[in-house]
């Protein structure tokens, strides 16, 4: 990447060749590189990340703790719910291919996927924060007001609502494709058959039969996004001012952050691949075939 | 013979059998329903069973078939007397209800009671804070926050941002120069109560010499060593008579409390985040990426400020900014160029245009050819039209610059008698013509004597309009007389990268213009830069600089900075283009008092309008107003608006139920 890290301090013009020196040596970054990368693994398994550059003196790992639990909550409410919309909307559709309902819900899957995030995002802020006022127009909290544990969560409910739907909307599609085109062919299958011969009603045959056994497909996609929560919404964030890592991982790479971005990398690969691991172990409980290996 | 038991014989005939019609079916239609369906497999009953005994009675009764008579036509009569009531649906119709009723709550906004009143809310930080360390972080944000929280010896005072005395209430030195004298306010006091002292002053300036702290290094090196001999009083030493100290130093440099510091063995890593300043404000929260809050302190030795809290919310989209503005969540931001009409539009709000003190200008590598040539460089200074470019690239908001190292806002040092280059396109042809620059093979560039064309890459960061918009505009400008400009906007560590190893023609650059006018001079004299300024060497004008730094007579300095301003001129290392106005909005009915100055209300060196600042109420009750505190009709919504919507809502799922109900 071009851009050597301390460029961005020397955008002040007030800084002297001699303290420039000073700063390189703060970072440590007159040392060859070979010593740095190997400092840099060693001091990652001590769980020490470095120290940000944009941020400084504060360490990546602080930088970073401080605006997780925000994305963490935002989007692991929001991924979840567009799962769960998601799924019961695609196995409804599914289930009743080439009807009403299938065609509408495959339209408002295209329809959710085309549109620009930022843009539905600023629409709903329009409409429901400036002409409505039903929701406040930026941040995760109220500033400055000292509220107890019911009030707070109240607040940041609030707050929430409106980045939580535009996440839920647009990130309907996927599951929901997903699981129609899976219950789709999963209804021509002779037990489906069987179970409707039997007089169970369908809904019954529905969720408690063919859904069961399409849950693993649907696993797999879950196991992704959740293991991207880590990684932030960018356009949701910048739109709503929402404290998450999505917006601090911007504003690193347009820094040149490069502490900060490694460790925000760094992060979102064990998350994801810890979510995987954890999507396979609960692969076992979903299908016995697994189990019995 | 037995005798028969006629009075059994005669009961036996009147009472045949005992039929209960039990009409309480009704009550119990759906309890009997789900107590038959619990445990069914397979399709559930429709009926409950004491319905079809019922039917059954009637059967026999009335001798009345099943399928036509008694089941459809009851049925409906039923239905009719509406007393087939489905409980379930009473139900679904409460859940759907209740959710509608939490979901609108959720319209209330949060009633906190006990809030002070007076906060004032802007968004002047673009950015967040890197950190919270006076004596390391270093950007736009970092030091408006400083200049909130910390005090200096003196401070640059609106309009134009000269020097006023502050926390040093007077200083003198000694004919010689090398001695200065300072002497401190007396009822200056830390926020935690601690009196201010010299000790601080002395303290402060030892601690970033012995610490090397890198941002203020250059400003005290040529301090030999601070004394506190009483209190209130500060006695400087330096190598030389310094005429920048007041400007560089003394307005510059925040003073730290000693008792706080003198703990720190590594000031660098130190994140100071219960902030002790000596400022207006204090700190009372800060949360990183969402916003910051000061209160007023009330030990303050200027007097407590007027406003209880001033809240900075951070990062937050311009367009949200506006629409903030206008519901009266902000009280006031700095706006870019485009908001301007909508802005104006809106009686609440106000439009504050002040002179900025970032300059922009066309750096020119005079190590090349042509550039290198003192009249080609001043041949196209005659070839752009300043005014043109402010015109179309900053919609107007913006002043043209002629002297390099100044700016006309900070009128004490800025020299309007350089020599100028009025748009004048026939005069640069003329000179170019002189040159030997001509279009010999006439396809609209010229050419040097050798052939090669006048053509050159002007660069320009990559993503910010006015940089981007100037480059074009130039370019258009500079194809009028026959030279052909390629604007090349790049990434901006592309453009540093080019800077360093002095590889470009042309870049579109900018720079703060300090109310310290050495500070961009001093620039021209060095020779090893990591920002290269064209490469261009005077020794008259490193001779004038020289003598400058040590004129202590502000009035002759003024003279030996407008000679160096001059030279510039001439020279042209640099062609100076503009300085972008700040556009700030307020809003009227809440607070008023706003400074205007140099570099904006919210600018990082205006600190008088954080003291001056009011709620218009107070300002009501002490003068005649003549602000008309118009309360706009806006457009809200009333209440009464939620519950229709709410109960239309509640309507038409009910129908949507009860119709599928119905369908059975």
């Amino acid at each position: 990447m071009p851009g050597s890290p301390i460029d961005r301090f020397l955008k002040d013009p007030a800084l002297t060749e001699q303290e420039r020196q000073l700063l390189l040596r703060d970072f440590g970054l007159d040392q060859p590189l070979q010593v740095q990368f190997v400092l840099y693994v060693l001091n990652t398994f001590h769980g020490n990340l470095g120290i940000s550059f944009r941020y400084y003196p504060s360490s990546v790992m602080s930088v970073i703790v401080s605006r997780i639990p925000w994305t963490l909550y935002l989007l692991g409410v929001s991924y979840s719910l567009s799962i769960l919309i998601g799924v019961l909307l695609g196995a409804v559709a599914g289930w009743r291919r080439g009807s009403k309902v299938d065609m509408s819900t495959l339209a408002l899957c295209f329809i959710t996927r085309s549109l620009p995030v930022f843009w539905f995002g600023m629409v709903l802020l329009l409409i429901f924060s400036f002409y409505l006022g039903m929701f406040p127009s930026s941040g995760a909290e109220t500033p400055g007001v000292t509220m107890d544990l019911t009030e707070h969560i109240y607040d940041v409910a609030r707050h929430s609502v409106l980045p939580m739907a535009t996440i839920v909307f647009i990130l309907l599609g996927p599951p929901a494709l997903l699981t129609r085109n899976l219950v789709a062919d999963v209804s021509d299958e002779q037990y489906i058959y069987v179970a409707k011969s039997k007089g169970l009603p369908p809904r019954i045959v529905l969720f408690k039969h063919a859904l069961r056994n399409v849950m693993l497909p649907i696993s797999s996609y879950t196991a992704v996004l959740l293991g991207y929560i880590v990684a932030g919404a960018l356009f949701t964030e910048t739109v709503f001012t929402w404290p998450g890592v999505g917006r601090l991982t911007y504003e690193a790479v347009l820094t040149r952050d490069y502490p900060l971005i490694q460790g925000i990398l760094l992060l979102t690969a064990v998350s994801v691949l810890l979510a995987n691991f954890l999507v396979d172990i609960l692969y076992s409980y979903f299908d016995p075939r697994v189990r019995h290996q | 013979m037995a005798a028969r038991d006629w009075r059994r014989v005669n009961e036996g005939l009147v009472k045949r059998g005992e039929i209960l019609l039990d009409l309480r079916i009704l009550e119990r239609w759906d309890s009997e329903l789900e107590r038959m369906n619990a445990r069914k497999e397979g399709g559930r009953y429709l009926y409950p069973g004491v319905f079809i005994r019922l039917l059954g009675y009637l059967r026999v009764l009335f001798h009345l078939p099943y399928r036509q008579t008694i089941l459809k036509s009851y049925i409906r009569s039923l239905d009719r007397m509406g007393l087939r009531e489905n409980a379930m649906l009473y139900r679904q119709i409460l859940a759907i209800g209740i959710a509608t009723v939490l979901i609108a709550s959720f319209a209330l906004p949060t009633q906190v009671c006990g809030a002070p009143q007076n906060i004032l809310k802007t968004t002047t930080l673009l950015e967040d804070l890197t950190t919270l360390n006076p004596l390391v972080g270093n950007s736009i944000t970092d030091w408006w926050v400083y200049m909130i929280l910390y005090d200096r010896l003196a401070t640059f005072a609106p309009p134009d941002l000269h020097l006023e005395s502050w926390l040093a209430q007077s200083w003198e030195h000694s004919p010689d120069g090398l001695v200065w004298t300072i002497h401190l306010v007396e009822n200056a006091k830390w926020h935690d109560g601690t009196p201010l002292t010299s000790a601080d002053v002395q303290f402060t300036v030892q601690y970033v010499k012995q610490h090397e702290v890198t941002i203020w290094m250059d400003e005290v090196q040529d301090i030999v060593d601070v004394q506190a001999p009483d209190p209130h009083t500060v006695v400087i030493r330096t190598t030389m008579p310094l005429s920048n100290l007041p400007t560089y130093v003394f307005a510059r440099i925040p003073i730290v409390p000693k008792h706080i510091w003198e703990k720190i063995d590594k000031p660098k890593e130190y994140g100071n985040d219960k902030p002790v300043g000596s400022g207006p404000y204090t700190l009372l929260e800060y949360k990183p990426g969402q916003y910051i809050r000061f209160g007023a302190f009330d030990g303050y030795w200027k007097g407590k400020p007027h406003v209880d809290e001033i809240l900075a919310k951070m990062e937050i989209p311009m367009d949200v900014i506006l629409m903030e503005l206008k519901k009266g969540d902000l009280d006031m931001a700095s706006i870019d160029t485009p908001y301007v009409p909508d802005v104006e539009t809106d009686l609440n709000l106000k439009v504050a245009v002040s002179k900025g003190i970032y300059y922009d200008h066309l750096l020119l590598n005079t190590k090349r050819y042509p550039f290198s040539i003192r009249e080609f460089r001043q041949a196209l200074a005659y070839a752009i039209d300043k005014k043109d470019l402010i015109d179309r690239v900053l919609l107007g908001y913006g002043d043209a610059v002629d002297a390099p190292g100044g700016v006309p806002a900070l009128d004490f040092w800025y020299n309007k008698d350089v020599t100028k280059y009025p748009y004048n396109p026939d005069k640069a042809k003329q000179i170019l013509d002189g040159l030997g620059f001509v279009d010999k093979n006439k396809d609209g560039v010229r050419e040097t004597p050798n052939g090669t064309r006048l053509e050159f890459d002007i660069l320009n960061l990559a993503g910010y309009a006015p940089y981007v918009r100037m480059g074009d505009v130039i370019a258009e400008q500079l194809q009028k007389v026959g030279i052909r400009f390629v604007n090349k906007p790049v990434e901006w560590a592309a453009q540093s990268k080019a800077c360093n190893e002095r590889d470009y023609d042309v870049i579109v650059w900018g720079w703060t213009i300090s109310p310290e006018p050495g500070q961009y001079l001093g620039q021209f004299t060095l020779t090893d830069t990591y920002w290269s300024f064209g490469e261009w060497h005077n020794a008259t004008f490193n001779a004038l600089f020289d003598q400058q730094k040590t004129e202590l007579d502000i009035n002759k300095r003024k003279q030996l900075i407008f000679k160096l301003q001059e030279i510039l001129a001439e020279e042209l290392p640099v062609l100076p283009i503009w300085t972008m106005s700040i556009i700030e909005t307020y809003r009227l009915d809440t607070f008023t008092g706003y400074v205007p100055a140099a570099g904006g209300i919210g600018g990082i060196y205006n600190k008088v309008t954080w003291l001056n600042i009011r709620p218009v109420t107070e300002a009501l009750a002490t003068e005649t107003a003549t602000a008309t505190t118009v309360s706009q009709v806006v457009e809200v919504i009333p209440t009464w608006v939620y519950a229709v919507i709410a109960i239309l809502v509640v309507l038409l799922v009910s129908v949507a139920v009860l119709a599928r109900t119905r369908r059975r």
